[in-house]
């Protein structure tokens, strides 16, 4: 599984944010806001992955049992199914 | 919040957050380039429009590769939102190329324009890579008005019709009337003509002296609401202020320590209508343009007798309109204290 492409995942001050660009502004209009674990996961998400290499990246970097991270993990693809960016 | 959510940038929790730490920590997200002072329109209370001879005495409009070497800069610096603007962005025959390359770079862009020059062939492309928003000022409701206004015979057909093609591209999109006494007769139609379109329109009365070498007599053409009978506002509710009270008029200044302007000609100031202080992006760079600016901004200077006045909740004293009015942001003119005057009259029903 990964993001669509046409995205650029910003940091300004403490905030996260992936900002469409070019015509993917055509399928989401502003931005994703995302907090750390967000941009994490996200940031995994821009290149093909397995759901078992992203918990497993998620449990290496944050102190949480696997049932947490896999949670976390289906709740943000589900999100970004429903607004049409996840990729195959 | 949730790991993710899906924004559209304005009067979230998240985007008013971002404003709050860009105002702490000084990061310039929101930019705006004056690409020309050129435009197709010669609007009489225009404040920015120049000639292109009027240009060349001043300098030169910057190239798409500075204005890209700039955005560059900004957007490490903590850039998000960049508003393009003029006089009239598409009169530059390299604007889509700009525009383009700005497109891929990770901003949430608005446009502004006067929408004349936008017709089907400029729709192809821009209908491809969309704005976040774009915004038309709206000048009349007729081809007659639009004349009066802005010296263009046939300027509201082409709008009208620039504005059927923008909705149809489904692209955000704003109008915004400038009200002067040449098409003052036709705000109310203004207003039927953008219901008629489903589009949103506000209007102002606002007026900004020229700044920077405009030569437009702004004044002539104002719309002076201290003429208008207080009997016309009998029934506006009453209110003890109508603007926040700050210590200093920069706080009440979207701009002031998280936005900039950057000139046609490169210089770095707060907004279109504060010129001093102006640091040159091309020579400092923009890390140090940016931090010389909110130095040069500690320094402004207030008008004295706005700490004690009466009609200070009813005074905007926007630091760059007290600066074109006057000559500096610490003189206001005595026409400015009048207005107040008349609007705390009207708010208290004397």
């Amino acid at each position: 599984m990964k993001v669509k492409s046409g995205f650029i995942l910003r940091k300004i001050g403490s905030k996260y944010m992936a900002v469409p660009v070019g015509e993917r502004t055509r399928d989401v209009h502003g931005m994703v806001a995302l907090n750390e674990t967000g941009a994490f996961i996200w940031q995994l998400l821009e290149e093909d992955r397995t759901g078992e290499e992203v918990i497993e990246k998620i449990l290496e970097e944050y102190d949480v049992d696997r049932e947490t991270a896999a949670g976390a993990l289906a709740r943000f693809k589900a999100k970004l199914a429903e607004e049409g960016v996840l990729g195959e | 919040m949730s790991d993710c959510d899906f924004l559209a940038g304005t009067l979230d929790h998240f985007t008013e957050e971002l404003k709050e730490i860009a105002r702490r920590d000084a990061i310039p997200v929101n930019g705006i380039f004056e690409l020309t002072a050129r435009c197709n329109f010669d609007c009489r209370m225009c404040y920015v429009h120049l000639t292109p001879d009027e240009i060349r005495k001043q300098g030169r409009e910057l190239t798409n590769a500075e204005w890209l070497a700039i955005a560059e800069k900004a957007r490490e610096r903590g850039m998000l939102e960049l508003t393009l603007t003029g006089g009239e962005i598409f009169v530059r025959r390299d604007f889509r190329e700009l525009y383009t390359e700005l497109k891929q770079m990770g901003f949430l862009i608005n446009l502004m324009s006067n929408g004349y020059l936008v017709d089907e062939r400029v729709m192809e492309w821009l209908a491809e890579d969309p704005p976040y928003a774009m915004r038309f000022t709206l000048y009349g409701a007729s081809n007659e008005t639009y004349r009066a206004v802005t010296g263009i015979p046939d300027g509201f057909d082409r709008v009208s019709h620039a504005i059927d093609l923008v909705k149809e591209a489904d692209i955000p999109f704003y109008l915004m009337g400038l009200i002067i006494k040449e098409n003052n007769a036709d705000l109310l139609k203004m207003y039927e003509f953008a219901r008629e379109k489903k589009v949103y329109f506000r209007h102002s009365i606002a007026l900004v002296p020229p700044v920077r070498g405009a030569k437009q007599d702004a004044a002539a053409h104002r719309v002076d609401f201290t003429k208008f009978p207080k009997e016309a506002f009998k029934d506006l509710p009453k209110a003890e202020r109508i603007y926040r009270h700050h210590p200093r008029q920069l706080l009440d200044c979207a701009h002031y320590r998280r936005g900039f302007v950057v000139t046609w000609n490169g210089k770095m100031q707060l907004c279109s209508f504060l010129s001093d202080p102006a640091e040159d992006v091309r020579e400092l760079g923009f890390d140090r343009a940016w931090e010389k600016l909110l130095s040069d901004l500690e320094q402004l200077p207030e008008p004295e007798k706005c700490g004690t006045c009466r009609y200070e909740g009813f005074c905007r004293r926007c630091p760059g309109v007290l600066a074109a009015e006057s000559g500096s942001t610490g003189r206001v003119t005595d026409s400015y204290c009048r207005q107040a005057e008349f609007v705390y009259g009207i708010y208290h029903n004397e």
